[in-house]
């Protein structure tokens, strides 16, 4: 099972250095006109990139392969739907916008109305006991 | 109640489960319709052929180089790891044409 697993990773391994290899001969030919010059350069580049600093720019390529085919995006999308969820108050961005609007007092209805007119003939009904 | 809550263990978990569960399934597809249609395999086969052949051609031109990198990553892509690779290349095209976010908003609104 473990050999299985190594043997994958290996091979994953291979085939991510066969793709920076292209990269860098994509990379040295878009910028370096000079046929004689290019090659020296790529195989410089490649020598010392792969032999001797592999573990560095192995990483640094992987991340730089992720974030040119857009999985910052993708992050930013998941940790914005996903931004209220621990708290009490609601999860979804549309419930978070009306959250964050000043809450501005509501206007009576028509049960508050009865209410008051209630209230002033009370009122009106004790001053005319008074007279 | 969310259209995720038929899996057991998904129901009342958080978002981010559930958005990882979904891109899961979703790349899985391919792999799962190969599986059931074999004849698929080919015409998987081909396009990724075409997609790494483009790719190598581009760094080394009409050469023997191309062809021998080409066939080097044909085979590993293609015939050691045929599933692996075919999830992964849905999951590449589906991020660099903006897919994902249609799944992940999507998730989020219907998911919970």
């Amino acid at each position: 099972m473990n050999s299985i697993i190594l043997g994958f990773f290996e091979d994953m391994g291979f085939i991510l250095k066969l793709a920076f290899i292209i990269f860098v001969v994509v990379f040295v030919k878009q910028r370096i006109t000079k046929n004689w010059l290019a090659i020296t350069a790529i195989v410089i580049a490649c020598v010392v990139l792969i032999f001797f600093y592999w573990p560095i720019f192995g990483s640094m390529y992987v991340l730089y392969v992720l974030i040119s085919i857009g999985i910052g995006g993708v992050l930013v999308d998941t940790f914005f739907v996903t931004m209220g969820e621990g708290q009490q108050q609601g999860g979804s961005p549309e419930q978070m916008i009306e959250q964050g609007r000043p809450q501005h007092r509501q206007a009576p209805g028509i049960e508050d109305i009865r209410e008051m007119h209630d209230d002033m003939d009370m009122i009106n009904q004790a001053g005319r006991r008074r007279q | 109640m969310g259209f995720l809550d038929f899996i057991p263990f998904l129901r009342g978990a958080s978002l981010i489960w559930k958005i990882i569960v979904v891109i899961l399934l979703v790349v899985l597809i391919i792999p799962i319709l190969t599986y059931a249609f074999p004849i698929l395999k080919y015409i998987l086969m081909i396009i990724i052929g075409f997609v790494i052949f483009g790719m190598v051609a581009e760094a080394f031109g009409n050469t023997v180089v191309t062809f021998i990198i080409v066939g080097i990553l044909l085979y590993f892509l293609l015939f050691k790891y045929f599933y692996i690779s075919t999830a992964l290349f849905l999951l590449y095209f589906f991020l660099i044409y903006g897919f994902m976010s249609v799944i992940i908003w999507g998730t989020a609104r219907f998911g919970k």
